[in-house]
C-alpha cells in the first residue's frame, strides 16, 4: 500500500509513525512544503527570545526518517489532487500515486494587501529567522518599536517577544479587543489591563493599514494616525487551501470537513491536524482545533483508521498561552455563536471564567487568570455534565 | 523498572499533552504546568519530580507523553543515571 501524507508537522509526522507501527511493508511518503524536518512550532517564540537553540527545535533529525523507513520530500508543495485517479501533483512537476492520502498541510496565514521589507508573519521556522534578525537590526540601529495587527494567539507571542527585547509596541486590532469574537466584554477588559499594565498602546476597530516606507517599512498607517516603526508583526488569521482541496472534490468548511473518524467525503482521502473539521461526539458537532496535543492525538487516530481500524475520535481540546503573564485557557467549543448560552462564572478585576453552553451541557470555557479549575471544568466538558442555568 | 521522571516548570507553558497521553503520571497543577504523579498519586505532595517504578507499558506511555511536549520540558532518566528523554 502507497500512503501520501501532505504536511510534515506533528500531526503528519506522528501518523507516519504510527502507521509505521502498525505495519512495516506500507510506502510512506511525506511532502512538506518547508525546508525542514518536523519541529516545533510552539517552541519558535522562545527561540526568538534566545530562551531555545535552533537544533533543539528540530524533534526528527533527518535519519529518524530513513530508519523508520519514511520518505520526506521537503522544499515541495501539491499543486493538485487527482481524487479520481488517485494520484497527486507537486510543484517538482511529478505525478505520485497512492492508495490512501492523508491531508495535514495546516492552514496559510492571511497575508495584508501589501509587503515591505519589515512586515512579517509567525508560523514557519523561517519566519522565526526573519522575526529574530528584524529585531537584531532595529535594535543595533536603536528603532525598538514594533507594531503588531490582530488580536488572537499569535498577538500573545509577539507581545512575549516585544516585551522580551523591550520594544515599545502598539497593538492594532481588527475589532474591539483580544478574541472579540469570543470573550466577554468582562473577559476582554481583564486583558487590557493587564497590557496597560505592561505599557501597551492598543488601537481597536482597525478596518484597514498603510504600510510606510519605499521599500522597507518605516511605519504603519491606522485610522489616520501614524506609528512609527520598522516591523510589523501580522496575525490577522488563517485559511485553509481551498484551491486545491475544492478541485479534488474535498468539502472545505473553516477547514476539512471529516467524519468522526477524520474522513473526508472523497473516498481514501482523509485529514488530521489543524486543517481537520471534524465531527465531535463530546461537543456535538463538527469542529476544527488548532494546537499541538490535538495534532498529535489526530495524528495517531488517523493512521489507525487508515489502517483499517474504525476508532471515532473525541477529544476536549484545549489551547494554553498567556498575555505577558496573565495566564489564558481556552477549552473545547468557545464558538459564541454556536452557544445557546454564555455564562460568566468568575468576573473579578484580575479573573475571568466563561463557561459555554449547548443542549444544557457544558461545552467550552475560556479561563483568564487563575487557571487552577481548567482540570475539573475539562471533566465537567469530557463527561457531559447537565448544567442548571 | 524505576525511572526518574523530571518536568522543567520553566519549559513547561500547560500544553497538556502528557496529561492527556499519560494521565496517571502527569497532571496539571494550579500554575498550569505538569505536576509528576506515581500512578495517579502524590505522595509527600505536589513535585516536579519524581522516581516511580513502572512495568514495560506504563513506561512506553509515559516516554510517549514525554515526546509528545512541544516545549521538551519532560526528561526520562533511568536508573543508571542515563537520559532516555530527550537525547541528550
Amino acid at each position: 500500500m502507497k500512503i501520501i501524507i501532505i504536511g510534515g508537522g506533528i500531526a503528519g509526522t506522528t501518523a507516519a509513525e504510527e502507521i509505521r507501527k502498525q505495519d512495516s511493508a506500507t510506502q510512506i511518503t511525506i511532502i512538506d512544503r518547508e525546508n525542514y524536518p518536523c519541529y516545533s512550532r510552539v517552541l519558535l517564540m522562545p527561540y526568538v527570545n534566545d530562551k531555545v537553540e535552533r537544533e533543539k527545535m528540530i524533534l526528527k533529525k533527518p535519519e529518524w526518517y530513513t530508519q523508520k523507513n519514511i520518505e520526506l520530500m521537503s522544499d515541495v508543495e501539491v499543486t493538485k489532487i487527482d481524487s479520481k485517479n488517485k494520484f497527486v501533483e507537486t510543484s517538482e512537476g511529478r505525478e505520485l500515486p497512492y492508495d490512501k492520502l492523508l491531508i495535514t498541510a495546516g492552514l496559510n496565514v492571511r497575508y495584508t494587501p501589501e509587503d515591505k521589507r519589515g512586515v512579517v508573519y509567525f508560523k514557519t521556522l523561517d519566519d522565526a529567522d526573519q522575526l529574530k534578525s528584524l529585531i537584531k537590526e532595529a535594535i543595533a540601529q536603536k528603532k525598538n518599536k514594533a507594531v503588531i495587527y490582530g488580536g488572537g494567539f499569535i498577538a500573545m507571542d509577539y507581545l512575549a517577544i516585544f516585551d522580551h527585547y523591550k520594544f515599545d509596541t502598539t497593538v492594532l486590532m481588527r475589532s474591539g479587543g483580544f478574541w472579540s469574537k469570543v470573550l466577554s466584554a468582562h473577559a476582554q477588559q481583564v486583558l487590557k489591563d493587564q497590557t496597560e499594565l505592561k505599557g501597551i498602546k492598543i488601537i481597536n476597530d482597525v478596518r484597514e493599514i498603510e504600510l510606510i516606507g519605499e521599500t522597507e517599512l518605516t511605519g504603519v498607517c491606522a485610522l489616520g494616525q501614524e506609528f512609527e516603526t520598522s516591523i510589523l508583526g501580522v496575525g490577522i488569521g488563517l485559511d485553509p487551501d481551498k484551491a486545491v482541496l475544492s478541485a479534488a472534490g474535498i468539502e472545505v468548511g473553516a477547514g476539512i470537513i471529516c467524519d468522526k473518524y477524520l474522513q473526508t467525503n472523497v473516498e481514501d482521502i482523509y485529514a488530521a491536524g489543524d486543517i481537520a473539521e471534524y465531527d465531535d461526539a463530546t461537543i456535538g458537532r463538527h469542529i476544527r482545533y488548532g494546537n499541538w496535543t490535538n495534532a498529535i492525538m489526530q495524528g495517531k487516530a488517523v493512521a489507525l483508521n487508515m489502517v483499517g481500524e474504525k476508532i471515532g475520535f473525541s477529544m476536549v481540546s484545549s489551547y494554553a498561552t498567556n498575555l505577558l503573564g496573565k495566564e489564558i485557557v481556552f477549552i473545547g467549543d468557545v464558538d459564541r455563536t454556536a452557544a445557546d448560552e454564555v455564562v460568566q462564572e468568575v468576573a473579578d478585576k484580575q479573573n475571568s471564567t466563561e463557561l459555554f453552553i449547548r443542549n444544557k451541557k457544558i461545552v467550552g470555557a475560556v479561563i483568564i487568570g487563575d487557571v487552577s479549575k481548567r482540570t475539573e471544568i475539562t471533566k465537567r466538558i469530557q463527561n457531559r455534565e447537565a448544567v442548571s442555568y | 523498572m524505576k525511572i526518574r521522571i523530571i518536568v522543567d516548570p520553566d519549559l513547561c507553558i500547560g500544553a497538556a499533552s502528557c496529561v492527556t497521553i499519560a494521565p496517571e503520571t502527569f497532571a496539571l497543577n494550579d500554575e498550569n504546568k505538569a505536576d509528576v504523579l506515581d500512578h495517579g498519586q502524590a505522595p509527600d505532595g505536589p513535585s516536579y519530580e519524581r522516581e516511580v517504578e513502572v512495568t514495560e507499558d506504563e513506561f512506553e506511555k509515559i516516554i510517549m507523553g514525554a515526546q509528545s511536549c512541544p516545549t521538551l520540558a519532560i526528561a526520562i532518566i533511568d536508573e543508571a543515571g542515563n537520559q532516555l528523554y530527550p537525547e541528550a
